[in-house]
């Protein structure tokens, strides 16, 4: 790349967005990394040793297994103190019910929701745990003493040890509800201001010379983000899924098409450069070695069956429906069969879709996914269908993740494992699709009736971000492996990713969605839903892709892969 | 005129969002028993609107169960 090529990558969104990510991601794998106890690797090994013994010992999962797993899955980088500093920093605003402070605030003394029926519901679950845990420990005892060559004992000892689980789970959820200590979200919230204004800033100084416009305009557009995660982690707004991604938009949308946007908050409506660095931060979301969970059904069902539904909707959206924009189509094609709002936005900005579009498919994404969430588990159970089959209906249909982990919990613990599971595998594909989708719309669509372009004209109109997001997923798949499962999980599901760099993200896309709202007109909204084509493509879409998933799903678990659904099953 | 009818607008909008959120409160709190899986989302204080698996802690936890219980 010569000289001037240089300077067009440092003036572009798409260069300061791999910067800016790589930047956090660089940062946080530092502090990190650098940040574990020294104690941990050896801890890990400790544990996995009692769970390999034990599980060569006895045919099922016994008491000190799950005592080494329970305890395994406390060595998290998030406990640190410095991990705990970084993930209230980047962290969102607390759930709340009626009064809208406890998002930020609350004293630890005063809880909001009324504590007597909940203390003597853990009352009579700890006198209940207490039953339970002696009841596993003696039927442990006489199947061990028999050898564990006695069958029935070791049912019997399997099932009271799951009962004790269980109950202990319950008693877990019933503290946390009542522990929750004080926290004042407000100074982090500050911080986390500060930060984002000046790596954005700084890249709006080089871009456009406008640090102190953006600033200005940044304040205004920060404000609205942390109104939109405050609606959204209201209690009920949380349990039928209204995210944040909805308020923001929604709440832009309405400031955009009452009073309009204020002059000197437009410098900073900058949705493209926020999605985008939100994607390369989203790239360290995916790693490669989480396809291997569940072996190849759950890669059938996620990988065969996406691409084909993806690859059919968008042509009947073409060739049937005649929908006249090609982003459009693709966008809520992608939407529907990957993994909603997270596949819709980097499929937008490959394809370079306009912000209206965006938001009509993260509006029927989330209208749709609160359906299902509730309707498909009832009708699973309705019609009595397998736990295992019912999770991968659920994790290959559903859109959004969290939906999927209720939807799962509803059927059981087997269903949410496998139905997560799914979409974990899934979600892998985001970054794929959005390559191939740059691809496909650089080299075919976007030609404007050029028979053939060269190769600097194909580099030139790439979405170059794209390669800032596989690069991210390729180095941090790489660091997984390197890791190892176990430190994996503590440095980077419970560290780099999951207490860093995810809940920027999460802001990240948040404030972009205000920025669509905020550029977004009512008309020109409603113009794309002409003839209601955009609803009955997705509604199209979907019904192949619960019939497709759930074909799929039963060939892979009942007849290709019988002895895995077995596995899961014991 | 239109100036302070826009504000109007405005505040009309603020006063829906709210009354939403108040009506939707009430209707949850009721349709809780009925609708299993609001139950669910409330006891287990699984977050339905994470959009990624990073950000739910119950999908990284149920991955994690399955690799160790299925090494």
């Amino acid at each position: 790349m010569g000289a001037s090529g240089r300077i067009s990558f440092f003036k572009t969104e798409d260069g300061w967005a791999i910067i800016i990510g790589w930047l956090i991601l660089a940062t946080g794998s530092i502090l990190f990394i650098t940040s574990v106890p020294d104690d941990y690797n050896a801890l890990h090994e400790k544990y996995n040793k009692i769970m390999a013994s034990e599980g060569q010992d006895a045919p099922f999962k016994t008491l000190l297994w799950h005592r080494a797993f329970q305890d395994q899955q406390e060595l998290r980088s998030d406990k640190t103190a410095f991990g705990q500093f970084l993930s209230k920093l980047t962290g969102k605003t607390h759930n709340w019910s009626i009064n809208p402070l406890f998002a930020f605030y609350q004293n630890g003394g005063a809880l909001e929701s009324p504590e007597q029926d909940i203390l003597i519901e853990e009352q009579q679950l700890i006198s209940d745990l207490e039953k339970k845990w002696m009841l596993a420990k003696d039927k442990e005892a006489a199947a061990r003493e028999a050898g564990f060559e006695n069958p029935e004992l070791n049912l019997e000892a399997k099932h009271a040890i799951l009962e004790w689980i269980s109950a202990e789970e319950r008693k877990d959820n019933l503290i946390r509800k009542r522990n929750q200590s004080g926290y004042n979200q407000v100074p982090y919230m500050m911080g986390l201001f500060v930060l984002l204004a000046l790596l954005f800033g700084v890249g709006m100084q080089v871009m456009e010379g406008s640090f102190f416009r953006f600033f200005k305009g940044f304040v205004f557009i920060f404000v609205l983000g942390i109104l939109s995660y405050t609606l959204s982690s209201q209690t009920a707004m949380n349990a039928i899924g209204f995210g944040y991604a909805a308020w923001a938009i929604i709440i832009g949308l309405v400031i955009s098409n009452t009073v309009g946007t204020p002059s000197w908050v437009k410098p900073a409506v900058k949705t493209e450069f926020f999605i985008k660095t939100g994607l390369v931060l989203l790239g360290a979301e995916i790693l490669f070695g989480k396809i291997l969970t569940i072996g190849l059904p759950g890669i059938f069902i996620a990988w065969v069956v996406t691409p084909i539904v993806l690859v059919t909707t968008y042509w009947f959206g073409q060739r049937i429906l005649g929908i006249a924009s090609k982003t459009l189509n693709i966008t809520i094609s992608a939407d529907m069969s990957v993994c909603g709002v997270s596949a819709a936005v980097a499929v937008a900005a490959a394809c370079r879709a306009k912000k209206e579009e965006l938001t009509l498919a993260i509006g029927l994404s989330m209208i749709f996914t609160s359906i299902m969430m509730i309707v498909l588990p009832l009708f699973i159970k309705w019609i009595r269908m397998n736990e295992v089959l019912g999770g991968a209906w659920i994790g290959g249909t559903i859109d959004a993740t969290g939906a999927v982990v209720a939807a799962g919990a509803f059927l059981g613990d087997n269903a949410m494992t496998v139905a997560a599971t799914i979409k974990m595998i899934q979600n892998v594909l985001i970054g794929v699709i959005a390559f191939f989708v740059a691809i496909y719309f650089t080299m075919k669509v976007d030609r404007n009736g050029k028979n053939k372009l060269p190769v600097t004209e194909i580099w030139y109109r790439f979405p170059k971000f794209i390669l800032g997001f596989i690069g991210a997923s390729i180095i941090f798949s790489g660091l997984y492996g390197l890791l190892g499962k176990d430190m994996g999980y503590t440095v980077i599901d419970n560290g780099i990713v999951g207490a860093f760099s995810s809940d920027l993200r999460g802001w990240l896309f948040c404030l972009a969605f205000v920025s669509i709202g905020l550029a977004t007109n009512f008309r020109e909204l409603k113009h794309h839903f002409k003839g209601g084509k955009p609803l009955i493509l997705y509604l199209t879409g979907q019904t192949f892709n619960l019939a497709f998933t759930l074909l799929m799903a039963y060939v892979m678990f009942y007849l290709v892969f019988p002895e895995i659904t077995d596995m899961i099953t014991n | 005129m239109k100036k302070s009818y826009n504000y109007i607008r405005l505040v009309a909008w603020g006063i829906i969002f709210i009354t939403f959120i108040w009506a939707m409160d009430r209707i949850v709190r009721k349709a809780t028993a009925a609708v299993p899986v609001y139950q669910i989302i409330l006891e287990q204080q699984i977050d339905p609107t994470a959009l990624f698996y990073t950000e739910s802690e119950e999908a990284v936890q149920s991955e994690r169960k399955l690799i160790k219980e299925h090494p």
